[in-house]
């Protein structure tokens, strides 16, 4: 069974390149559109990876974040945050929240699918 | 439009097929996919404005937009994060912006160019005409970009072509 990679954004167009992305790797693909939608996702389907927008509405990406490592099933799933805020706190603040990694919008191909490749060879290592 | 729209998408999806997404070309490819597949829906619903910001703040770090029409006098239909003086200004040189719109269909202004000191001065950073029936009737205005991007890129030029295309009639022909 390939990999499943729930992946979190308010922005529809975000979603459509991250799906296609995924998809023409062959990875399975869930998706959320805030971070309250994608704790509830998550706990369901326990992805091996989670990709997540920040700035969301609801429930944002850091706080979604918290939610997730509070739960036994979810912490150790390895969580990106991908985000146009790139500023060095904002950067920090998803390392606090517990975010394994953060990643710059606008994404692009190549630096997106190494990514994804990385934490899901380190998973697979486990 | 919108089954225009989409057609267009199936072929960025092709070559994103055929690229590798080591190559820079496949970053443009998908960032286009996505941009038409996201108008298209917007068509279908009626919500073309907020696609094009929503298109705009992911793929090209610019989160402060004004969607324009020109009458030839400048009214707004939509913007985000712009400022009451960076309305201002548009407003108050409605004519000269105008003027600007019919040099070229999309213009990515930068500073040391002769020529683009006027819309420089003003904080634009690239610029979009909207046609539609062969007549200039709005613009898409892309003021700063976020602070951890320098400038637009290359492909950015393509998806504000893509916006030049098809967004008049949507905007102003449906």
């Amino acid at each position: 069974m390939s990999p499943k990679i729930l992946i979190v954004d308010d922005s529809d167009t975000t979603l459509l390149m991250e799906e296609m992305l995924l998809k023409k790797q062959n990875f399975q693909v869930v998706k959320a559109h805030n971070g309250r939608e994608a704790v509830e996702v998550a706990i369901r389907e326990l992805p091996n990876l989670i990709l997540m927008d920040v700035v969301m509405p609801v429930m944002d990406g850091f706080a979604a974040c918290r939610e997730m490592r509070r739960h036994d099933k979810l912490q150790s799933v390895p969580i990106i945050m991908i985000s146009s805020r790139g500023e060095p706190q904002s950067i920090e603040s998803g390392f606090e929240s517990g975010c394994n990694d953060y990643l710059t919008k606008p994404i692009r191909s190549h630096e997106f699918l190494q990514i994804v490749d990385s934490y899901l060879a380190a998973e697979k290592a486990e | 439009m919108a089954h225009q729209i989409e057609l267009r998408s199936e072929d960025y999806l092709q070559y994103c097929v055929k690229t590798q997404p080591s190559e820079n070309r496949h970053t443009i490819w998908s960032r286009l996919y996505a941009a038409c597949r996201r108008l298209s829906q917007a068509v279908r619903e009626d919500r073309v404005a907020d696609a094009v910001v929503e298109i705009a703040s992911n793929f090209m770090a610019c989160e402060e937009i004004a969607i324009v029409k020109c009458n030839p006098e400048i009214g707004f239909l939509a913007t985000v994060g712009i400022s009451f003086e960076q309305r201002r200004s548009l407003i108050s040189n409605s004519g000269r912006v105008s003027e600007e719109l019919r040099r070229r269909n999309v213009r990515i202004v930068d500073p040391k160019v002769a020529g683009d000191e006027f819309l420089a001065s003003l904080g634009i950073t690239a610029l979009v005409s909207l046609t539609h029936d062969h007549a200039i009737k709005g613009a898409i205005v892309f003021f700063g970009l976020l602070p951890q991007h320098a400038g637009f890129e290359s492909g950015d030029r393509e998806l504000l072509g893509l916006f030049s295309i098809y967004l008049g009639p949507c905007l102003f022909g449906l």
